[in-house]
């Protein structure tokens, strides 16, 4: 158990810049997630806190110790490859006493341990077999005894989950958050899966581009993104980015799309007023914030939207409606006893307290 | 291009027959050498032959190894083979390793310019090669057969180990290293092991090339031949039956490493060709 300190972290591959001057403070026994689109340089960060890369610049602190330079073995850290990296010509059972041989532990200490993990992943009855006798979920779950029999500071994950198929997925997510309540390691845990990590993670960490952009807990991030890209990437469906221009009208502020205006609330007025740089903005609407008027009722301000159905699909507890507001279109979920009807017109409100607004130059957030 | 229509049980038909065909043009002359080698005298050169052979003998097949410079030929093969096999092993095993693991500047050059020594024909190359030789006091050596037969082998041996080892996920030497194994130890625990039959399949390859291989054999030795070197030397003033005895004898050894290793060759020059 072992806090993880990244100092200004930069790794490049050629001209590439993978990961670019990233700090990062873990604290001891905190599950984050790394979370970002392929390519974001999430596993490569990942990579450089194993010792499986050398950073080109900066540092990093496992447990107050300098380990930049020192090789994986030396780091106190364990991993589970995306692809589980189960060695095929040993048996699970030396899968897993691997590392305790190499520590050159007294065979009767190797055993208790590879039973106690093998015990924690139910995986007891499958000591005896080879890789090639083991489903995925199985051997998924070798990879995990064999990082965890480790007992290390800082057990680093590398999109487990993903090659598994999406039942068993939920599953084991459920499991791996178990494991991290009994055990309380640091776990870092890359993912590209947004409902993986919300679900998963202690703090989140967004990453795009080599660049950590958000950092914070999962409700933080989904409810006060930094930019449109950390907007964009969390929430499904997907946040409805518009075209927007902020008016004044009888001292309310309107935010207004070529389709539809909406009253801001004083307090987000004023932000507004104070932080944008122009009147132009991105105005950013979460499908699940935008509700039937039929059943909210009245409704105080300017805030609804006259609109036509396009597309329902049903989920089963819900269902995501296309709906058509003139020009543009919106995605927003609603319960599964809707009365819309596609080709019906459909009049909604927007919780306007919960919409986001995008300076369109910098994308930063205005709120 | 019009499509020949036939029947799905025809054109499999049809495909065994070209194969039997075409097994039948290798391995015909193979039956007839080993038949004629185990014969005596007399019936080979009895004509017209039976295929299947009523008598047999050992006494060819005596008559051949007990022949003068037979056995210490047999010797010099085997000892050029098993240091082609070393050397080979030693320099072109790491080149694979490094082809197969590292992204390095001049990778895919590298591997053409590999291929490219093939390029040049022996016979072009023989005559300098002996002067070369002679000049520096290693003529007539096995240690130079030894060495001709290494550059022969030695782009195969690099691309074929290289292909080994990009079957093995570097994704698990990673794992050992994290599981408290240094670079060397990763891959003698995980990656050797899991390599070790292509590249016994690769040795042996090796082994069979120079076995076989008789023009640079006879172009660098006088007195110190390989078999196929002595072999091809004394074939015109031999007789039949020492001919087929010699011919079954080198083929007898190659066949038999070819069919232990043949599923790795498949395996291999796919991965190679790509």
């Amino acid at each position: 158990m072992a806090e993880i300190r990244l100092d200004n972290i930069r790794k490049t591959f050629g001209k590439v810049v993978a990961v670019q001057d990233i700090s990062l403070t873990v604290p001891d026994g905190e599950f984050i997630v790394l979370l970002g689109p392929s390519g974001c340089g999430k596993t490569t960060l990942l990579r450089c806190i194993a010792g499986l890369e050398q950073v080109d610049h900066g540092r990093v602190f496992i447990g107050g110790r300098d380990v930049t330079g020192l090789a994986p073995r030396s780091r106190d850290i364990a991993m589970v490859f995306q692809s589980y990296a189960v060695f095929p010509h040993m048996t699970v059972f030396d899968n897993i006493a691997f590392g305790l041989h190499m520590q050159k532990q007294p065979s009767a200490e190797i055993k208790r341990r590879v039973q106690a993990a093998a015990g924690l992943l139910q995986i007891e009855t499958l000591l005896d077999r080879y890789p090639a006798q083991l489903s995925g979920g199985q051997r998924q779950r070798v990879a995990v005894a064999r990082a965890l029999v480790m007992e290390p500071a800082v057990l680093l994950l590398d999109e487990p989950l993903s090659n598994l198929d999406a039942k068993l997925r939920l599953r084991m997510r459920t499991e791996l958050k178990r494991l991290h309540k009994m055990v309380e390691y640091t776990i870092v845990y890359v993912t590209h899966d947004q409902v993986e990590a919300m679900s998963l993670a202690d703090r989140m960490a967004v990453m795009n581009q080599g660049v950590l952009i958000q950092e914070g807990a999962p409700l933080e991030i989904y409810n006060r993104p930094q930019n449109v890209f950390v907007a964009g990437f969390i929430g499904s469906p997907p946040i409805n980015f518009l075209k927007a221009r902020l008016m004044e009208k009888d001292g309310d502020l309107f935010v207004a799309t070529q389709d539809f205006a909406l009253q801001l609330p004083p307090d987000r007025a004023a932000r507004a007023r104070e932080s944008a740089r122009s009147n132009d903005v991105v105005l950013g609407i979460r499908p699940q914030d935008v509700h039937e008027l039929a059943r909210v009722g009245w409704t105080e301000g300017d805030n609804r939207i006259r609109a036509t159905v396009d597309v329902i699909e049903p989920l089963g507890d819900a269902v995501v409606v296309t709906v058509v507001t003139g020009e543009g279109s919106l995605q927003i979920t609603l319960p599964a006893d809707t009365r819309a009807q596609v080709d019906q017109p459909l009049e909604l409100v927007v919780d306007v307290n919960r919409v986001h607004l995008f300076d369109p130059q910098t994308e930063e957030a205005i709120f | 291009m019009k499509r020949i229509n036939l029947a799905p049980g025809a054109s499999r038909a049809l495909v065994y027959l070209l194969a039997t065909l075409m097994a039948l043009w290798v391995l015909f002359p193979i039956y007839l050498v080993g038949v004629a080698a185990f014969s005596p005298r007399q019936v080979i050169y009895e004509w017209p032959k039976a295929i299947v052979p009523r008598t047999w003998s050992l006494e060819t097949m005596l008559f051949f190894l007990n022949s003068h410079g037979v056995l210490a030929s047999t010797r010099n093969s085997v000892l050029v083979a098993l240091i082609t096999l070393a050397i080979s092993l030693v320099l072109g095993a790491p080149a694979g390793y490094a082809l197969a693991r590292f992204p390095f500047r001049g990778r895919d050059t590298f591997r053409i310019l590999v291929l490219s020594t093939r390029a040049f024909p022996i016979v072009i190359l023989s005559i300098p090669l002996a002067v070369s030789f002679i000049q520096w006091g290693m003529y007539d050596s096995l240690l130079s057969v030894a060495l001709m037969h290494t550059a022969l082998a030695l782009p195969f041996t690099i691309l074929v180990t290289s292909s080994v080892f990009a079957g093995v996920p570097y994704d698990l030497e990673e794992a050992a290293m994290t599981l408290g194994c240094n670079r060397l130890q990763a891959f003698l625990r995980v990656a050797l092991p899991l390599t070790l039959p292509g590249l016994a399949a690769a040795a042996i390859f090796t082994f069979v090339l120079s076995w076989n291989e008789v023009f640079a054999a006879v172009i660098l030795t006088l007195r110190n031949r390989t078999l196929p070197a002595q072999v091809l030397t004394v074939l015109n003033e031999s007789p039949i039956p020492f001919r087929f005895a010699g011919g079954f004898f080198m083929l007898a050894p190659a066949l038999v490493f070819i069919f232990i290793i043949r599923r790795y060759l498949f395996n291999l020059w796919g991965r190679v060709v790509k």
